[in-house]
């Protein structure tokens, strides 16, 4: 057997190669750009989970997470760690107070934080970024916020304003970091936290159980509950879920990370199939531009084997080349975005590396893809008889029915209607040609879409349902007709006065395996004016309603209840006196949307009055909602200080937080879903350019296939002004097409993967199409559509008619 | 006759759907051809020529009847065994030379000896050689293709159509892009072949070529009119 792949054949190969570069350059260009997304998108995504799994296992996460409402006094917690169901406890005193950097600026929310020993930590385990752990009167800073070691920052703390030496910064896994609009937190030693605030009892249970299964832990919290109830003391569920216990695993991030995973794996595949589609494409169009030379081959004797090793040899090479080119580059750019993502989720970024899956799956993109979708054109370029390659005998078939169609439009110009039957001629390029582009199209309206839908919901969803821009939360319950005084402040023009606290909810029925869960229950007025429910099912709070719970949809979801159901709801007293002053059936009413990311706000909504009856409680609130004449969102974080001082005057603690005003609420809630929304237009960006791409590279080898045809134009007496008109128009035909079938597809698309994303990351969303999006695609393809033919068919008619003629 | 029968052509139809219709290119062709002729085919365009020599190159099939060439009939043949076949036992020079773009004039002629795995390296190289000299393009060895006349393309293929130095080779309008002077010279190198024992059949519209061959066969509307040897 002889050499199948000549030194002649060789040369064939190299001449396909180079002899047509710009052919070559847009082929490997195209591999390439989807075997990069697809190489970065994976990598990025693959470092983004390594690098938060091991900074969260690093935490040794418990399993068990409990508030006690009167806090846990330290030999309690010595004690629990003899029980054998639990095999470490940890406890963790917590107190809300406020900071500044300097006695002449504001005060801002923050949290005092005291561990037991701070280098002998067991769970929920902080680590010491830089300096040193606290001592007797130094403290050390969660890391991020704008303090540093050696800093001293005054502290105030119910009134009593002390200052505090900076000595350390803390990497605390288990918060809200910086970057995602948490509070700065200060670690003190226990007796200095004692000292401080006055109470030595921690507030917070961390335990883990032995062999963590979810039963086991559920037990051995339900038994720490009960022998917490036999001590006189309440625990509520403390967990990101809400919950008693929790898989120790799932990080506070893991529904972002899910969220992000989603988004990613969906373009990931997008775009996968969007490249093959475009290897298809242009291995097809590189094939059918070489019929004639196969036939050729063959007619001097090149067998089937012989030509499939020519152009799989051709299609491997772009293959390899494209490799070459993506493959670093999508390296570089997957660590680049990981750790942003992971910068922006508030992990430390591990350091550079090579994630060797994506990289394989990139590589086989690259090398295999390529060959095997090529091998259909190819196996049909070496089937065909020589023949059919190279003889047409002279004999044409009748025009088809769209030319005569087209032929009959008088008013149409000659040369659009020459383009126009030119693009439909060949209705299996046409197909997937716009298979790939519209795809590209419907992508990229989906994934603006989600991120407009997201944008709302950040934003305008707020305002839309909180109809008041100013919240004031208070230290604790205060008296209405006190509380209402702040009417007569300049600039309010209503209050609203409501009783919050956090309940725990469960399934009434029994046969209900759904774990309790923490829910911040508010009591509101009704009607209320400053709360405009969106409602997903059921209906909102009537006057006359007694025990009636409305829920927020992501609630309502994972207790499994809906309109109609009834929950349980266990109230514990303000001051921590008795444990559960009220345990009752509510019925569900309502199933309402809560913009807040399901594990920073679980909401249900309850007639104000029948819960200050269950709280024995008497007319009093603990949130005012303050409508105001403000000159714009951004004042009324000033107004909302404004009024905190009046409180102030009249002997009334209102709480400093990041969430006085809607503004501030919306602010970070774009703040915690900057990641995803920023992960979004990265990939738009992506689909934008893979889309990009696919149209100009089609375009341009379609207009290489036709320098021939260019040629004859030429002869007959076709100005160079006509030809480009021409291919122009037939550019801007399948961009327009591709445009009108993203119009008529991608609304459903839109709202699955909006909604999509919205379940894995935990809000509730009102869809919003991306109209922007249909009009960007709109001005992309028709740019691309005149650019990509322009660029070739100019090339080819500065080549002379002989030149054209010749070309192959 | 008493030389060994070559093509053997038995009530050959060949029939094309255009549109909605069929056309009957050639109509119950028969003729033989034995070892060492020189024919040529004629007849007005349209006639079935090309058609023919399709048929006898097994670069298209009859919708019926049969072609045998030196024995091996075609409809026998797949379409790698005709490739095979055709490497070693015909050489082809087409109407529109059909030469490889990528390749040299140099490169073109040797491609055939290699798909056939024919002489050595060297020899091929001193081959090449050969026929270029032959047709009077060895200072054209390197040139690509588009770079030449459409002449000395022309030339190039029937260079090429020699290269495995086959027994029997088609022409179609061998000479159709030559200007007089190398057409004639063409011509010689054909009948050079033919006298050293080769067989060369070929299309072309010039009936003055015509007489200048062994034997004419005439077709009009897909049949053959005459068949004549001088």
């Amino acid at each position: 057997m002889h050499d199948v792949f000549t030194t002649t054949l060789r040369n064939k190969v190299w001449f396909d190669l180079w002899g047509a570069r710009q052919r070559t350059v847009q082929a490997i260009l195209t591999i390439a750009i989807g075997a990069f997304a697809v190489g970065m998108i994976l990598g990025s995504l693959q470092g983004v989970i390594k690098d938060t799994e091991r900074s969260w296992s690093a935490s040794s996460a418990p399993a068990i997470r409990l508030r006690v409402v009167e806090g846990a006094p330290a030999d309690l917690v010595e004690h629990l760690e003899t029980r054998p169901d639990l095999s470490a406890v940890e406890g963790q005193m917590e107190y809300a107070i406020k900071w500044r950097p300097a006695p002449d600026t504001p005060w801002q929310a923050a949290t005092l934080v005291a561990r037991d020993d701070y280098t002998n930590q067991k769970l929920s385990i902080l680590s010491l970024e830089s300096g040193a752990w606290p001592t007797r009167r130094e403290m050390a800073v969660e890391r991020g916020y704008p303090i540093a070691i050696g800093d001293q920052v005054e502290l105030n703390i119910d009134d009593h304003v002390v200052t505090a030496p900076i000595i350390g910064t803390v990497y605390n896994r288990v918060t809200l970091p910086a970057s995602l609009g948490g509070t700065p937190v200060f670690y003190t030693t226990r007796a200095h936290f004692a000292d401080l605030t006055g109470r030595d009892r921690y507030q917070f249970l961390y335990a883990s159980v032995p062999d963590y299964t979810p039963e086991r832990a559920a037990a051995a919290a339900a038994a720490l509950q009960a022998d917490l109830k036999d001590l006189g003391l309440t625990a509520t569920p403390a967990s990101t879920e809400r919950t008693y216990s929790i898989d120790p695993a799932l990080s506070w991030s893991h529904d972002l990370i899910n969220g992000m995973g989603f988004v990613m794996q969906t373009i990931g595949i997008v775009t996968m199939l969007l490249s093959l589609l475009l290897i298809y494409n242009t291995v097809n169009a590189i094939i059918t531009q070489q019929t004639a030379q196969i036939g050729e081959l063959k007619a001097i004797g090149a067998s089937s084997r012989q030509i499939l090793a020519v152009y799989l040899t051709i299609v491997a090479t772009y293959g390899v080349c494209a490799l070459i080119i993506s493959l670093p580059l999508s390296i570089l750019a997957a660590n680049g975005l990981r750790t942003l993502l992971v910068t922006r989720l508030g992990v430390t970024p591990g350091p550079f590396r090579v994630e060797f899956g994506p990289l394989l799956i990139q590589a086989a993109i690259c090398l295999f893809l390529p060959v095997l979708v090529a091998l259909p054109p190819i196996f049909g370029g070496a089937r065909i008889t020589v023949r059919e390659a190279i003889n047409s005998y002279g004999l044409s078939g009748d025009g088809s029915a769209l030319d005569e169609f087209v032929g009959r439009l008088s008013w149409l110009s000659r040369v659009f209607s020459l383009a126009i039957s030119n693009a439909f001629r060949n209705w299996k390029r046409l197909l997937l040609t716009q298979l790939a582009l519209a795809g590209a199209g419907v992508a990229l309206v989906a994934v603006m879409s989600t991120q407009s839908t997201l944008s709302y919901a950040s934003r305008g969803l707020f305002t839309e349902l909180y109809q008041f821009p100013v919240q004031i939360d208070l230290a604790r319950p205060e008296r209405w007709t006190q509380l209402e005084r702040i009417a007569t402040y300049p600039g309010v023009e209503q209050v609203e006065i409501w009783r919050t606290l956090a309940g725990v909810v469960k399934p009434s029925d029994p046969a209900s395996t759904v774990s309790a869960r923490a829910v911040e229950l508010n009591g509101i007025p009704l009607p209320s004016a400053a709360y405009e429910a969106q409602m997903v099912a059921g209906r909102w709070l009537e006057p006359g309603d007694t025990h009636a719970i409305v829920l927020a949809e992501g609630v309502a979801a994972e207790l499994g209840v809906g309109p109609g159901d009834w929950v349980h709801v266990q109230l514990p007293a303000a001051d921590g006196r008795s444990i559960w002053i009220s345990e009752e059936e509510w019925q569900v009413v309502g199933v309402f949307i809560d913009p807040n990311i399901r594990n920073l706000s679980r909401m249900g909504m309850v007639p104000r009055d029948t819960l200050l009856t269950e709280l024995h409680d008497g007319r009093v609130g603990n949130r005012v909602l303050v409508q105001a004449s403000l000159s714009d969102a951004a004042a009324a974080p000033a107004f909302a200080n404004e009024l905190r001082e009046f409180y102030d005057d009249l002997g009334i603690q209102a709480t400093i937080t990041q969430n006085d005003t809607v503004y501030q609420r919306s602010t970070r809630q774009s703040e915690n879903l900057r990641v995803i929304s920023m992960l979004l237009m990265v990939m738009a960006v992506i689909v934008a350019a893979v889309g990009g791409i696919a149209l100009s590279g089609v375009l341009s080898i379609s207009v290489l296939e036709r320098r021939r045809e260019i040629g004859v134009l030429r002869a007959i007496g076709a100005t160079p002004r006509t030809i480009r008109t021409l291919f122009m128009s037939e550019g801007l035909i399948f961009g327009w097409l591709s445009w009108v079938i993203t119009l008529l597809c991608s609304y459903p698309v839109a709202v699955a993967l909006a909604e999509q994303v919205a379940a894995t990351i935990g809000i509730s969303i009102v869809f919003q199409y991306a109209w922007a999006a249909i009009a960007f695609w709109l001005v992309l393809a028709s740019v691309i559509g005149v650019l990509a033919s322009i660029g070739p068919a100019q090339r080819a008619i500065k080549a002379s008619v002989q030149e054209s003629l010749a070309y192959e | 006759m008493s030389s060994k029968l070559l093509i053997d052509v038995q009530q050959v139809t060949k029939r094309f759907p255009v549109g909605h219709h069929e056309v009957e290119v050639l109509k119950d062709i028969s003729f033989q051809v034995h070892e060492g002729e020189f024919v040529a085919i004629v007849g007005q365009s349209g006639s079935g020529k090309s058609t023919l020599l399709n048929m006898l190159t097994g670069v298209d099939r009859p919708t019926s009847g049969e072609v045998f060439v030196n024995g091996q009939r075609l409809k026998d043949l797949s379409e790698d065994g005709l490739a095979h076949w055709r490497r070693r036992e015909i050489g082809i020079v087409f109407q529109f030379f059909n030469l490889v773009p990528g390749l040299t004039v140099a490169q073109n002629i040797r491609l055939p000896m290699e798909l056939a795995d024919l002489y050595t390296p060297l020899e091929r190289t001193a081959r090449v050689a050969a026929l270029l000299d032959q047709v009077g393009l060895a200072e054209r060895a390197t040139w690509l293709p588009s770079r030449v006349s459409g002449g000395d393309q022309q030339r190039a293929a029937i260079a090429r159509a020699n290269a495995n130095d086959p027994r029997l080779i088609f022409g179609d309008e061998p000479t159709g892009r030559q200007d007089p002077r190398s057409a004639a010279a063409c011509f010689d190198l054909f009948q050079e072949w033919v006298d050293t024992g080769k067989t060369f059949l070929m299309v072309t519209h010039s009936r003055a070529l015509a007489a200048r061959t062994g034997r004419t066969i005439e077709l009009a509307d897909g049949r053959v009119i005459r068949d004549e040897v001088h």
